[in-house]
């Protein structure tokens, strides 16, 4: 009866966790071992839209390199249907994406923005990026093309950071 | 002996875990600390997870091939004790397949999927059916994943129907026009050919939003219904290139099938 009653219990968490509100919103903040699913599937909107993560460095001399693109994975492969490893880079992008930018709209202070989750794991991510050995300080933007239009909106710029010695290439320097 | 459907279900969750932990191996950038997906990070979203030393040697950089070696051999032991008969093994084996998922899903909560929600549900369910020999326990598992596949249905089809762009089909061609979900020669066809996009869309939205039905109409329009949804994710897995999505969710249709046959 006890294994019933566990049952029971989760397929009711599982109901409950299917609604969009705040209570929902803090049960699955407290919910670590991301156990709660979320049945929405690409609803009530879908990505109708490219992301595309951009960095770019200021160098010792203050000035800044051009913004350079990070590559996902964006052409499907006939072979997809069966393996695509690179489906999970193009999903955490979009999920940290999502979660910057509802950590912004609780609080757009620096100081909340700069030491969010999402903030700095792609803070962590672009700096371990190649940069030329004479880059003091980086910077990222997630720009956004919706599908069938033709510009580009910039929807974040980060705050410049330093970049540590070990992430700067040389053979960069010498290209 | 566990009953044919529920081996028939855990053959499906090993080819999902297979596929998985090779796509682990295939693609480690993604896991270690300077990757989007790293624990060295977003371990920083609970004081437990960063305090903890015990996780941090587990889940940390250099065990990221010995998590995936882990789930390779769990879906290797599982598809062994279902296709050899082992009974005794079965609970370790289901048991540790659990484990794996309840390691990954703590690890990071970026990018993972409704794949790895379903496949971790699974194990979670099938953990509690293979640790007693109890009909009435068997059969609630069962019952809990067939309901629970009305549920991910109802939930992703009804979602959508309230979407003025979901039912006039703009938002399928614009999915499947992005670089990370779509497919471009599609998504071009289906903006050429709105009404398409439409009644795809539409279809899509009544298969998913009504699929409850299966539990009432007569047993052939039920297996139509199924087989019907089981074609849209080999469809998803095609077009979005959504491969494990296919075998975690035709996991749960032996259990839709169990229930549907009980049901008469």
């Amino acid at each position: 009866m006890a294994l019933i009653a566990v049952l029971i219990v989760l397929f009711m968490f599982t109901i409950i966790s299917q609604f969009q509100n705040k209570l929902v919103d803090n049960i699955r903040k407290r919910d670590i071992l991301n156990f709660l699913p979320a049945w929405y599937f690409f609803a009530p909107r879908p990505v109708t839209y490219n992301l595309y993560l951009l960095y770019r460095d200021e160098y010792s001399n203050n000035e800044l390199s051009a913004w350079k693109q990070v590559e996902f994975s964006t052409i499907r492969k006939w072979w997809h249907f069966a393996w695509n490893p690179k489906k999970r880079l193009n999903k955490s992008f979009f999920d940290i994406f999502k979660d910057l930018m509802d950590h912004i709209k609780i609080n757009s202070k620096e100081e909340f923005i700069v030491t969010s989750l999402p903030y700095l794991v792609l803070l962590n991510f672009i700096t371990n990026k190649e940069h030329a050995s004479f880059a003091q300080r980086t910077q990222f933007a997630v720009i956004r093309k919706e599908a069938g239009m033709e510009e580009h909106e910039m929807l974040f710029v980060s705050f410049f950071h330093e970049i540590y010695e070990s992430n700067l290439n040389p053979v960069i320097l010498n290209a | 002996m566990p009953d044919i459907y529920f081996r028939i279900a855990a053959m499906f969750l090993a080819i999902g875990m297979f596929i998985n932990s090779l796509e682990i191996l295939a693609y480690k950038e993604l896991y270690v600390s300077t990757g989007l997906m790293n624990w060295e990070t977003t371990r920083m979203r609970s004081l437990t997870l960063f305090k903890s030393k015990f996780l941090a040697r587990i889940m940390g950089e250099r065990n990221i091939r010995h998590l995936a070696y882990f789930r390779f051999l769990c879906a290797v032991a599982l598809t062994a004790c279902i296709l050899l008969n082992i009974e005794s093994l079965v609970l370790p084996t289901i048991f540790l397949a659990f484990l794996s998922y309840l390691i990954y899903s703590v690890r990071t909560p970026y990018g993972l999927d409704g794949s790895d929600q379903a496949s971790f549900l699974v194990a979670t369910v099938f953990t509690i059916y293979a640790l007693t020999n109890s009909e009435i326990v068997r059969s609630s598992v069962h019952w809990f994943l067939g309901a629970q596949l009305t549920l991910v249905y109802f939930t992703s089809g009804w979602n959508k129907l309230r979407a003025r762009d979901w039912r006039n089909g703009k938002y399928l061609w614009q999915l499947f026009s992005t670089g990370f979900y779509g497919m471009e020669k599609l998504g071009d066809f289906l903006n050429k050919h709105r009404w398409f996009a439409t009644f795809s869309s539409m279809c899509l939205l009544l298969f998913e939003t009504f699929f409850f039905i299966y539990w009432f109409v007569p047993l052939p329009y039920s297996w139509m219904i199924l087989s019907c949804l089981g074609i849209f994710h080999l469809v998803t897995a095609i077009t979005m290139g959504l491969n494990t999505f296919f075998w975690a969710f035709l996991s749960m249709y032996p259990s839709a099938i169990y229930c549907r046959l009980l049901l008469g």
